[in-house]
């Protein structure tokens, strides 16, 4: 131990030469080290290599940072809608929503007092004690705030307040269209109508949706809906145009409506869409249907004559005529006296089973196509015994949509093809689907009908000069629970034009109309229903492009007049 | 020799240097521009969409019959205030003057 370090050093030998144990061991080390150091080496190698690559090659730029904004179109989260000519109806703005952090308020009340000094309408201690929940880190102040409280928010400088960027959902032409499409709630997601049916749609597609609504025929429609509820004191009116040729509803209106941008201010019966959630017995409209299906099965001919000289009497059912003529009365005249006796014993000649199979073709038995939630199931009769097919050739018996009675009115009198109903504009480059429910002849021949009775029977207050309408009116008792409610009535017109070639069907129905001295205390379809159908028509027909024809209307009903007994 | 390539190389060293910090400044100032505009072009966007909705806002149909009602002096057009092309009368023949042929058309008010 005592030996010095430099007693050792003097020991070794000038030239050192290991031998034995010692030299093996120096020998594998100098391997190790060759080995690691050419790993090293080859690693690197790797790193220059990728390093050139990286910053020379495959990147030979400088390093991009996206710093700037992407540009592009408008990023929303929800699609806007349109109508058929591009008119926007549903969209969705950016806005602001203030939120807070309670944890960084210090004065929860005093926060709470100057925010309600600045949003009206703020529940000022309700913000208080939310304020003062200091376990929670996030709480909604208010929600889509203007750009001028978003200032005047900032004004204040309280520390814990946030905006957070949002979308807000507007109806820029609120109620008009209220119906269709429906609306959305706070978190954008789609509550009603259109906004609801096709959510997944206005999520996920930017481009719009475009419907087959014209605001502007929209608009006549609502206009003079809401005027002959007016005049008539009734509680509600509904009106449907479709397109005879696509199936699209061009207008559809259901009265009373509601602001889209305020939906929770409506009661339930503004939002009712009383046009396809609404089912009703549709009256004497159904006649057509009865007069379609006896031509087509060739039950019925124009110059068959029907016993309508006394009521019917069925088990404790006794069927008579409003106003009847108590006589035999031709196939037209039934139908422009709109005779119950008539259409019964008709429908009879038809058989029940080719009644509830026509029924069943033109969309009575099943939920209207409309791509709208509120959609509602038809109430048909089960069984469908003789007695129902009675009461069903004059519209009793059976309750529908609106919807569906505007559908099948297109298919039978368009040419007798049925075209599903559509809300969405159709392609114009691609065929429209559509199955034959009628053949062409017995549709012309229920054209024949509906023409004459605006020319000779109850429809005459819906005539337009010009636009050569032809229609059919109905007046229902309204059900109610346990029978027919008294003195409460739907009076309807359903309307084609023109009517030798239709291209638009219009359905107008007024709800509780009630009779006034002008028209002698009667509130039927044709004094409540058919001039407002009139009115309707003259307006939107230049709109919709139908051309008048003044030289010579086709002259579709002179060979009915013989037939009929009239001249 | 070896002393005047030093200090070339130190000089273009420098040139490089300085050009480069210029180019940095000059990239920072374009991508500084090119934030502020795209910013605007999607503050751009989101007006034109607020004004989209403005525009169909006071275009509601009944607003518009409000104001043509109150301020024009125009009425809807009747059925038989529209023709056909195909309705009008040929233009007499008349070789010498075509222009004093037209007053013969009777005016559509007239043709009823």
């Amino acid at each position: 131990m005592a030996t010095r370090l430099s007693d050792i050093v003097r020991a070794i030998p000038a030239r050192l030469r290991l031998q034995g144990e010692t030299a093996m061991a120096m020998e594998t080390a100098r391997h190790r080290l060759v080995v690691g150091g050419l790993l090293f080496a080859v690693l690197f190698a790797v790193v220059g290599v990728r390093l050139v690559d990286v910053t020379l090659l495959a990147e030979a730029r400088e390093p991009r940072v996206p710093r700037a904004p992407a540009t592009g179109p408008l990023d929303l989260a929800r699609a806007d809608i349109v109508d058929r000519n591009g008119v926007l109806l549903a969209t969705s703005l950016v806005t602001q929503s203030l939120y807070a952090n309670p944890r960084l308020i210090a004065d929860p009340a005093g926060a709470a007092r100057r925010l309600a000094a600045v949003l009206p309408g703020l529940d000022e201690k309700s913000v208080r004690d939310r304020l003062a929940a200091d376990q929670r880190s996030f709480v909604w102040i208010r929600r889509n705030l203007t750009p001028r409280q978003q200032y005047e928010v900032n004004r204040l400088g309280v520390p814990g307040l946030f905006f957070q960027r949002e979308e807000k959902r507007v109806y820029p032409h609120g109620a008009l269209v209220s119906h269709a499409v429906g609306f959305s709630d706070v978190d954008n997601r789609g509550l009603a109508g259109v906004e609801q049916s096709f959510d997944e749609r206005l999520r996920t597609q930017a481009e719009p949706l475009k419907l087959s609504l014209d605001v502007r025929v929209q608009h006549a429609l609502r206009e003079e809906i809401q005027r002959a509820i007016d005049d008539f004191r009734a509680i509600g009116g509904m009106g449907v145009m479709l397109d005879v040729r696509t199936g699209e509803t061009v207008a559809m209106v259901s009265l009373p409506d509601f602001d889209p941008n305020a939906p929770g201010l409506a009661d339930a019966d503004s939002r009712f869409n009383r046009n396809t959630l609404g089912t009703y017995e549709m009256g004497s409209t159904f006649k057509m249907f009865t007069a379609a299906m006896g031509f087509e099965s060739g039950a019925v001919r124009m110059t068959d004559t029907w016993d309508a000289s006394r009521p019917y009497t069925i088990g404790r059912f006794t069927i008579s005529d409003f106003k009847g003529k108590n006589r035999w009365l031709t196939t037209p005249e039934v139908f422009i006296y709109s005779s119950n006796l008539g259409a019964l014993r008709m429908a009879l000649q038809v058989g029940v089973t080719r009644q509830r199979d026509f029924l069943d073709r033109v969309g009575f038995l099943r939920p209207s196509p409309v791509e709208l939630p509120e959609v509602s199931h038809p109430i048909v009769p089960k069984p469908w015994r003789e007695i129902n097919a009675m009461t069903i050739s004059f519209g009793h018996g059976i309750t529908v949509s609106p919807m569906q009675l505007a559908a099948a009115t297109a298919a039978s009198v368009g040419g007798g093809i049925m075209r599903p109903t559509t809300i969405l504009a159709r392609d114009p480059g691609r065929p429209v689907p559509g199955e034959r429910v009628v053949s062409a002849a017995a549709s012309a021949q229920l054209n024949q009908l509906m023409r004459l009775n605006v020319e000779r029977g109850s429809g005459r207050t819906a005539e337009v000069p010009g636009y050569f309408v032809g229609g059919k009116t109905g007046t229902a008792e309204k059900i109610q629970r346990g029978g027919y409610k008294k003195n409460a009535r739907i009076s309807s017109f359903v309307a084609s034009f023109p009517a030798h070639a239709p291209e638009y069907v219009l359905l107008v129905m007024i709800d509780e109309p009630q009779g006034k001295k002008e028209t002698g205390g009667y509130a039927t379809g044709g004094v409540v229903a058919a001039p407002a159908a009139g009115r309707i028509i003259a307006r939107v027909a230049p709109i919709l492009g139908v051309a008048p024809m003044h030289e010579a209307p086709p002259d579709i009903t002179k060979p009915l007049l013989a037939a009929a007994n009239l001249r | 020799m070896i002393r005047i390539a030093a200090w070339a190389w130190i000089a273009i060293a420098g040139a490089m240097g300085y050009g480069l910090y210029q180019l940095k400044l000059e990239v920072i100032a374009l991508e500084n521009e090119l934030f502020r505009l795209n910013r605007q072009i999607v503050q751009e966007q989101e007006h034109i969409h607020v004004l989209k909705a403005e525009w169909s806002f006071i275009n509601q149909p009944a607003r518009l019959q409000e104001l043509a009602t109150r301020h024009l002096d125009l009425q809807p057009m009747a059925p038989r205030q529209f023709g056909r092309l195909e309705a009008l009368p040929d233009m007499p023949a008349t070789a010498e003057t075509g222009m004093r042929a037209t007053a013969a058309v009777p005016r559509p008010a007239e043709r009823r």
